[in-house]
């Protein structure tokens, strides 16, 4: 006779056997406390693949997000995502792609545009640097 | 580090103390990793999800109203990812289904069990993303309590206990192990 929490222990001993926590993980999670920033945050207003109907998802496609200050652009290309922005007027003169680890910097266009090539698939986000305060978007996988 | 509060290591962390937020990582390293390998994502993109729940909490620790409940933020967030990865891949929401899906374990799991456990970690693979996400978490955080899990994974408070039941006589019937009660 096997109790529920017997059992459940098991599963947790054979999970970690079978399929254990990649040692990697836990060296780059204690590294997410220096990707901070205190730019104010930019919320996540909508995201295609989240609304997406079915038949309409997969590999391949383009993603759309639209965040409080900016409509953003991912579409599969060789060796990553290239991104399109457009920002609300006034807010940057500059579009970061932050990924752990690393960065790219665009020109923001007087129209508000800008372009981001070969977007490394993975967690990212954007920060628009202008005259005042930077506005970044919360993390998310690309 | 390890005698703190989750309320002191927040504290300390969002003050810029790595030995408290490493502390953080220790403790629900495990559990964030579980939320996407129940949904069966690969572990490429597991890391990708985890990572980025990592980062979120890194970036929200001043939004923490609930320190005992961090385990709880973690799982919520993860899985809020989790579901976006899977839609980006071309894979539904899980979905309620008791009987065995058609997506079984694969060769490498079946290998991976070999004579460790294929009874118990055979009938495990074969459960449904909702029964291997509430299994895992039963498993790995016992200290949730019903109402955080039922948060987390998007069941009805009132019908966890049900459905968590549910799952467990599904793995009891296809280990063969007779149900204790």
């Amino acid at each position: 006779m096997t109790t529920d929490r017997e059992l459940l222990d098991s599963l947790a001993h054979l999970v970690d056997d079978l399929d254990p926590t990649p040692e990697t993980l836990a060296a780059k999670a204690q590294r997410a406390l220096r990707e901070r920033t205190d730019a104010a945050a930019m919320r996540l207003l909508s995201d295609s693949v989240r609304g997406a109907p079915p038949g309409m998802r997969g590999r391949g496609g383009t993603r759309t997000l639209t965040f409080t200050d900016l409509d953003l652009r991912l579409d599969h290309v060789t060796g990553g995502l290239h991104a399109t922005g457009l920002v609300r007027a006034g807010t940057g003169t500059l579009a970061v792609a932050r990924w752990p680890g690393g960065q790219v910097t665009a020109a923001i266009d007087p129209a508000g545009w800008f372009h981001v090539e070969r977007l490394p698939f993975g967690p990212v986000r954007f920060v628009l640097r202008g005259a005042g305060r930077d506005h970044a978007t919360p993390w998310f996988v690309a | 580090m390890q005698d703190r509060t989750n309320t002191e290591l927040l504290t300390r962390a969002q003050a810029g103390d790595e030995a408290a937020w490493d502390e953080i990582v220790r403790r629900y390293v495990r559990l964030v990793w579980a939320v996407p390998r129940s949904h069966r994502l690969s572990p490429d993109d597991a890391a990708d999800v985890c990572q980025a729940t990592w980062l979120a909490l890194a970036e929200n620790l001043h939004r923490i109203r609930r320190p005992d409940r961090l385990g709880a933020w973690l799982v919520t967030t993860s899985r809020r990812e989790t579901l976006t990865v899977l839609r980006l891949r071309g894979r539904e929401e899980p979905v309620d289904l008791w009987e065995q899906p058609d997506d079984g374990p694969s060769p490498e799991e079946v290998a991976l069990a070999g004579d460790a456990g294929p009874g118990l970690w055979r009938a495990y693979v074969t459960l449904t993303d909702r029964c291997r996400e509430i299994l895992r978490l039963a498993a790995f955080a016992p200290e949730l309590s019903f109402t955080q899990v039922a948060e987390a994974v998007g069941v009805p408070v009132n019908s966890l206990g049900a459905t968590r039941g549910r799952c467990l006589a599904v793995l009891r019937r296809r280990i063969g192990v007779e149900v204790a009660r």
